[in-house]
């Protein structure tokens, strides 16, 4: 096969074997690819390569072309002399320059004389078997295999830069996908979702959009004018989702704040803005705060509520800090409690 | 007989030792091996150490179409007159053999002959009878790619002691090329380069070194370029299909699929399924082409 071909098919099985693999594939080990594809054909001086690798002459003279570097033991040699890239971190060009060896032997088995997979072994292995569907190298058929190469890489490079996981995300919009997809933007940015169905409650149409506070294994919980919902694909969602649109927003960075009060009023808890907070208070002053404690709609998540085991233990999850301080100014007293506060601090 | 490819033997002269010893002991002998190994060469070369020896031998090279093979036997065993010949030749096959076998038994109360059957994986199935026979009347040496294991013919090879044939080792086969390329008085550009070329592509197949040192010009330099395209015989070739490989890439696919279920893992679970289902896809075009192959 001649260099583009061997390039474009190294690139786009390097491609498919990090998107197989979940790993969004750098710029580098795509080039690493490339170059890879070309490197057993140093072993003549007529390839690409061999025209700017001196010693080709001296391997063409020696085994021959399409011999040893053609071979799962030159694969070998390679990943053993590449070593120090993994060494050194660079561990996706150092597999990146693997599968492009590996795709150029798995090409040229589509080549009418085959690979010596097993060399010294002198069988060569050919794909298809019918020497007439073989490919002939510099042929028409190897430029139409070119031409469907390069189509395809330019249609699978975004979806290895996304990530196969993404892409199911990006065409059903279903929360099930949404969830993976807000798993990987969710450490460092904002993001919220804007939701197309019914509030399930109302069989209102929901409209507007809600802030992320949180993603659990099956929902999301989130935010809207101050109120906390869960939205899921099961029966306990707030909001029966046809679809769902993840916004990445600004970048932002998570910090955690642990708190710990003993025998103290609530008022003298300082709550940092925007954040959400989980934890448990023991408390005495229920009159105080009943009417924070009912004033959750049917549709919402329980920010705050008691416990239905022990009477003045508060238990706190994803609470927004903004519903969090309606609690101050009651006359509200922690015997001891334990809150956590994630703050969301903007990377400028 | 046609004269031989290459007029000098390489590294065959423990086998041909062996077809001697065998001889004069009288066990019937098959020199087996793929095609282009030597077999026609080794026993041409056997005939001509028994023409040394001065010990009779018949050669017949090919017993498919059974009529003429079984019209040169009868020749080779006794001269024929063109009167004779065209009485034999208006035989039926069945008449023919008889004749045949009779002219064996009157050779073989004198002195048990000695027949050399080549291509013996041609035998057809009709000579089946006729083989064994010949086998209790004569001492029959033969060569074959294979042992036939056909109903009709497989009492016949049992008899024999095989001998296979296998690939010279690169010593011989560097010797072999050598000597081709001094008999033939080439002008090569670049030696070495030539000899592990003609080395790796024939695998220590006779046939290819001598085919391949024949394609090249005799009275120019043969130059580098040359000697990079040269011809590669198909004796020499031995091709591994790799389509199995390819089948199991996509079985791995299914088995992913089926983990990823197990580990809940519905985004896995969807995209090697789609890929299971462009496996399916392949595994149809591959064996289309097998198929329009066997149609043709």
């Amino acid at each position: 096969m001649i260099a583009p071909t061997h390039v474009s098919f190294g690139v786009l099985f390097a491609e498919f074997v990090f998107t197989c693999l979940d790993v969004p594939p750098s710029g580098a080990a795509l080039v690493a690819a490339g170059v890879g594809s070309l490197i057993p054909d140093a072993d003549t001086p007529k390839s690409a390569i061999g025209h700017i690798f001196k010693p080709s002459a001296a391997i063409e003279r020696r085994f021959g072309h399409r011999q040893v570097t053609h071979s799962a033991l030159f694969l070998g040699l390679c990943a053993l002399a590449t070593l120090p890239l993994l060494l050194a971190s660079w561990k996706m060009v150092y597999l990146g320059l693997l599968l492009g060896v590996a795709s150029h032997l798995m090409l040229d088995m589509a080549n009418l004389s085959g690979v010596p997979l097993l060399y010294p072994y002198p069988g060569r292995f050919v794909f298809p078997e019918p020497k007439e569907s073989r490919i002939e190298v510099g042929s028409k058929r190897e430029w139409v295999l070119l031409a469907i190469l390069l189509v395809l890489v330019l249609g699978f490079t975004p979806v290895s830069f996304v990530g196969y996981k993404s892409l199911f995300y990006r065409l059903s919009q279903n929360p099930y996908w949404a969830i993976e997809e807000a798993k990987r933007y969710a450490p460092t940015h904002e993001l919220a979702m804007s939701v197309q169905g019914l509030w399930k409650e109302s069989q209102i149409p929901v409209q507007g959009e809600f802030r992320l506070l949180a993603i659990q294994e099956d929902g999301f919980v989130v935010e809207q004018q101050g109120r906390v919902y869960f939205l899921s694909y099961h029966p306990q969602t707030a909001v029966l989702i046809h679809k769902l649109k993840l916004t990445i927003g600004q970048r932002v960075t998570k910090v955690l704040h642990t708190h710990r009060i003993d025998y103290q009023l609530f008022d003298e808890v300082a709550i940092p803005p925007h954040s959400i907070t989980s934890g448990y208070l023991f408390f005495e002053g229920f009159e105080g705060i009943s009417e924070v404690l009912y004033d959750f709609s049917e549709a919402e998540y329980r920010t705050l509520r008691i416990d239905p085991h022990i009477g003045h233990k508060l238990l706190v999850s994803y609470c927004p800090s903004e519903r969090l301080a309606q609690l101050k100014g009651r006359g509200l007293f922690i015997s001891h409690g334990d809150l956590s506060f994630t703050q969301f601090v903007h990377v400028p | 007989m046609q004269p031989s490819l290459c007029p000098f033997t390489i590294g065959r002269d423990g086998e041909l030792k062996t077809l001697l010893t065998f001889c004069k002991r009288g066990t019937p002998i098959l020199v087996t091996g793929k095609s282009g190994l030597g077999k026609t060469h080794l026993l041409r070369q056997f005939m001509a150490a028994l023409a040394r020896q001065k010990l009779p031998a018949i050669y017949l090279d090919r017993l498919w179409p059974f009529k003429p093979a079984l019209l040169t036997l009868c020749s080779s065993l006794r001269t024929l007159s063109a009167k004779d010949l065209s009485r034999l030749k208006r035989l039926t096959v069945p008449e023919l053999t008889q004749e045949t076998l009779n002219l064996l038994k009157e050779k073989a109360s004198r002195r048990k002959p000695l027949i050399i059957l080549d291509r013996l994986e041609d035998a057809p199935a009709a000579a089946g009878d006729f083989l064994l026979q010949l086998s209790s009347l004569t001492l029959v040496f033969g060569a074959a790619q294979y042992v036939k294991r056909t109903r009709a013919l497989r009492r016949f090879f049992w008899q024999f002691e095989l001998l296979e044939l296998m690939p010279l080792v690169k010593s011989e086969a560097l010797t072999l090329a050598e000597r081709l390329v001094n008999e033939r008085n080439l002008e090569l550009a670049d030696p070495a380069f030539f000899l592990n070329q003609v080395v790796s592509h024939a695998n220590g197949v006779p046939l290819a070194i001598v085919e391949a040192v024949n394609r090249l010009p005799q009275n120019q330099p043969v130059s580098r370029a040359q000697i990079r395209e040269l011809f590669v015989h198909g004796s020499g070739v031995k091709e591994i299909d790799g389509t199995p490989l390819i089948i199991l890439i996509f079985c791995l696919f299914i088995a992913l699929r089926f983990i990823a279920r197990g580990f809940s893992d519905y985004q896995a679970y969807a995209m090697f399924g789609a890929l299971g289902a462009v496996g399916l896809f392949i595994r149809y075009l591959i064996f289309r082409q097998y198929f329009r192959r066997q149609a043709r």
